[in-house]
């Protein structure tokens, strides 16, 4: 029965040995020697049935990433496809106010040749995802536990090219006198990226909270 | 193969009330709750640890459930689940709401819908 403690410190070698990891290594060996016991008691030889539990405890490494809220699972079809949808829908009303914009002080109509295929870009991901949730809305993934890091580096990043085509926008402005206020236009643009990771983030940690989700 | 993952889904949904039903029971340890399943129902369903135990550790974090080491003298110790009151409470709910989600179901596919057990 030693045999099961060392494989048990081997599956949580990579996490600090706390009061909480100890206590859970103790709960799920005597876990595993009830069944053996079990299934010696049906008539099973000791190994057997030692290389039977430990074959239908399945995924382990889920359970040490879920216990310590490193990893979950998500219904991630789903939760993409929202965020996308609204990407999307925040793409949609930028982009009608870039090409009034665009077609009033540069272009006229030909400005829609360069929104059309800009909305393309919000469009063509969100039919995939839409089409990934349709076949299978259920379908779940284990992912890293949802932090604000994600949205952190997109909000820092979105702040850096904003404030520099702002900047830029102001040097021009003060050297030609014709100059527009076009750099409304990355900056709204680009805010779709922090926008996108609130999004997942909203929707996971929602999806998280109603359903408990675990593996 | 897709239409038992379904199943599964479906049934670890209701996990919550599952353990907290065996545990108004009696308390219990893992492996006894697991073994209740399995007899239960025959068989057919079949409660995986790595479920069982994550959700052990979410109900115990949301206080629903509380632990205790059992005193056995030999071989190792076990841990014990009991429910609480807050977790009573929301058995309490949880049960109503499947009560409901039954009837609302077989209110709308009708006799069929109902399997002869």
């Amino acid at each position: 029965m030693k045999s099961i403690e060392y494989y048990l410190k081997g599956l949580f070698r990579n996490i600090e040995q706390t009061d909480e990891v100890k206590e859970q290594i103790e709960e799920l060996s005597s876990h595993i020697r009830d069944r053996v016991t079990d299934l010696c008691a049906s008539g099973m030889d000791e190994m057997a049935a030692l290389e039977k539990t430990i074959a239908d405890l399945g995924d382990l490494d889920e359970l040490v990433d879920t216990m310590f809220r490193r990893k979950v699972r998500i219904r991630k079809n789903r939760i993409d496809f929202f965020e996308m949808l609204a990407g999307a829908a925040y793409g949609a009303v930028y982009l009608v106010f870039m090409t009034l914009c665009m077609a009033a002080w540069y272009f006229g109509p030909a400005a829609l040749y360069l929104t059309v295929p800009a909305f393309a870009g919000y469009l063509i991901p969100t039919i995939f995802s839409a089409v990934r949730f349709i076949r299978s809305p259920h379908e779940t993934h284990l992912v890293p536990y949802p932090d604000c890091t994600n949205l952190k580096a997109a909000t820092a990043g979105w702040a850096l090219i904003s404030g520099i085509c702002i900047v830029a926008n102001l040097l021009m402005m003060m050297t030609e006198a014709h100059c527009r206020f076009w750099s409304w236009m990355p900056v709204a643009g680009v805010f779709t990226w922090p926008l996108m990771n609130a999004m997942y983030l909203f929707f996971a940690v929602r999806e998280i909270r109603e359903a408990g989700a675990d593996v | 193969m897709k239409d038992v993952i379904i199943e599964r889904d479906i049934i670890r949904n209701h996990i919550d009330t599952i353990i907290l039903h065996l545990l108004t029971e009696q308390d219990r340890y893992g492996y006894a709750v697991c073994k209740e399943v399995l007899e239960r129902t025959g068989g057919a369903y079949e409660l995986k640890e790595p479920s069982l135990y994550s959700a052990f550790r979410r109900l115990e974090r949301d206080k629903l459930i509380a632990s205790y080491w059992g005193d056995e003298s030999q071989g190792g110790r076990r841990k014990y689940y009991a429910i609480t009151d807050a977790g009573k409470a929301y058995y309490a709910q949880a049960m109503a709401q499947w009560q409901r989600v039954q009837e609302i179901m077989t209110m709308i596919l009708g006799a069929e819908g109902r399997k002869q057990v």
